[in-house]
């Protein structure tokens, strides 16, 4: 007998969303998170739901009180229960999942599990780069928006991702300078006596105080491969991930993936795709979870469509 | 834009630093590293963690494997779609031995905790 109907580790927000559905189709669900505050990405990435509501129907706001909204709506669910700070170490057979907290570590077991735990920085190695002073561009924006510290005033980027050019943004707002932009990890060196004081792009030297490592995300699906679910790469997707059937069920029984950790994607993607996977979790009757399928493939960009079927999705049930 | 010789930023590297080109920060696995374990011939993920440890750190290769599978794929044309991803064990993050010791399977009481 399990303890919980559904289990979703990582409350960003595709886990929110698939938390929120399981509750709502009747679940006994329980979401878990290894940070302070639910929201993820929400919290440091805080232009996004700035003008745009990803799916959740509520009113544009600065991604932290955009969180805050979904953190009440969380608490509002008497089926849904929010641990925070609470890492989830280990998935084995038959849905076990490995929980610890400063309380000590425990194992409870859950009818179905969502992996939403969203995505890394991709990183490329340089002469220099484990120099303190140069850090991921997702390090950066924690340090600014959720630590309110501006870790240096004068800063390069390497890469031209689009997670570069908001970091820019960000930093410009919080007055630090960006000094220079690099594309390519080859062509780059950091250097400095116990930290980061120069830093050369090609030819030219440019003093420094930072540097950010800003060259796209990758999925995180390393729970989902301990559990042993078939994996994937795709360059599209951002890399490593798992096969999964069209609603988000991996190779291993009853254990779903959704949002970045499935392949990275836009907010309303993995918003869409977290609420889909979160009713089947559920085990939500077929015409809601027909609703949540076109409601997915509505969100879904192009370039998403294309990357799945590339991957030959598992077909349902399968 | 700093106009100053290229020479300045080689003089304050030294050359500690200018090896500290670690493909795995984590277990300071040097790119050179790396290198001759795929020219020995280990081409999988998991061959080049069991050879050289690159994988192996408490981040447990979230910050080398990509460059791994990348090296992989210039030195010897395997793309990564090709390549599993190394084996994923337990613990995903770091936790202590004792509080796996003191694991009272199945006492979750909703508490909370
Ligand atoms: S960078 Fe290689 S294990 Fe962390």
């Amino acid at each position: 007998m399990s303890q919980v109907d559904v289990a979703v580790i990582g409350a960003g927000p595709a886990g929110i969303a698939a938390a929120l559905a399981a509750a709502d189709a009747g679940a006994n669900t329980l979401l878990v998170d290894e940070g302070t505050r639910a929201g993820g990405h929400l919290r440091w990435r805080i232009s996004l739901t700035l003008e745009n509501d990803p799916g959740f129907g509520l009113s544009p706001a600065v991604g932290p009180e955009f969180a805050d909204q979904l953190v009440e709506r969380i608490q509002a669910r008497g089926n849904l229960e929010l641990r925070l700070e609470t890492v989830a170490w280990g998935l084995f057979d038959d849905n076990l999942l490995g929980l610890s907290s400063a309380n000590g570590a425990k194992e409870i077991t859950a009818g179905a599990i969502v992996i939403a735990t969203g995505s890394t920085d991709l990183v490329a190695p340089f002469p220099g780069w484990t120099l303190p002073g140069v850090m991921t561009a997702r390090a950066a924006q924690i340090f600014i928006h959720v630590h309110r510290v501006l870790p240096g005033r004068a800063w390069a980027i390497l890469g031209d991702s689009h997670e570069a050019d908001e970091l820019q943004r960000d930093l410009e707002l919080a007055g630090a300078t960006v000094v220079v932009r690099a594309n390519d990890p080859e062509t780059l060196r950091a250097s400095g006596t116990n930290r980061l004081a120069h830093a050369e792009v090609g030819d030219d030297v440019y003093e420094l105080d930072a540097l950010a490592i800003a060259l796209g995300r990758q999925p995180d699906a390393e729970l989902a491969l301990q559990a042993m679910a078939e994996a994937t790469f795709s360059e599209s997707l951002g890399g490593f991930t798992t096969m999964r059937d069209q609603d988000c069920e991996t190779s291993a029984p009853d254990v779903f993936i959704a949002g970045d950790a499935a392949g990275i994607g836009s907010l309303a993607e993995i918003v869409a795709e977290g609420r889909l996977a979160g009713l089947a979790a559920a085990g939500a009757d077929a015409a809601k979870l027909a609703d949540a399928r076109a409601e997915r493939d509505a969100a879904m960009s192009n370039a998403r469509a294309a990357a799945l079927e590339e991957l030959h999705l598992r077909p349902a049930g399968a | 834009m700093v106009d100053q010789p290229v020479s300045k930023g080689l003089d304050d590297m030294s050359k500690s630093d200018q090896l500290r080109d670690y493909v795995c920060r984590c277990e300071e696995i040097p790119r050179s590293a790396i290198r001759e374990a795929i020219a020995e011939g280990n081409h999988t993920l998991n061959d080049i963690k069991r050879r050289t440890r690159a994988g192996m750190g408490v981040c447990q290769g979230i910050y080398c494997l990509r460059t791994v599978a990348e090296m992989i794929r210039s030195e010897t044309g395997v793309h990564p779609s090709t390549l599993a991803p190394m084996t994923a064990r337990p613990p995903a993050r770091l936790i202590s031995l004792g509080s796996l010791a003191n694991i009272d399977p199945g006492s979750d009481e909703h508490d909370g905790a």
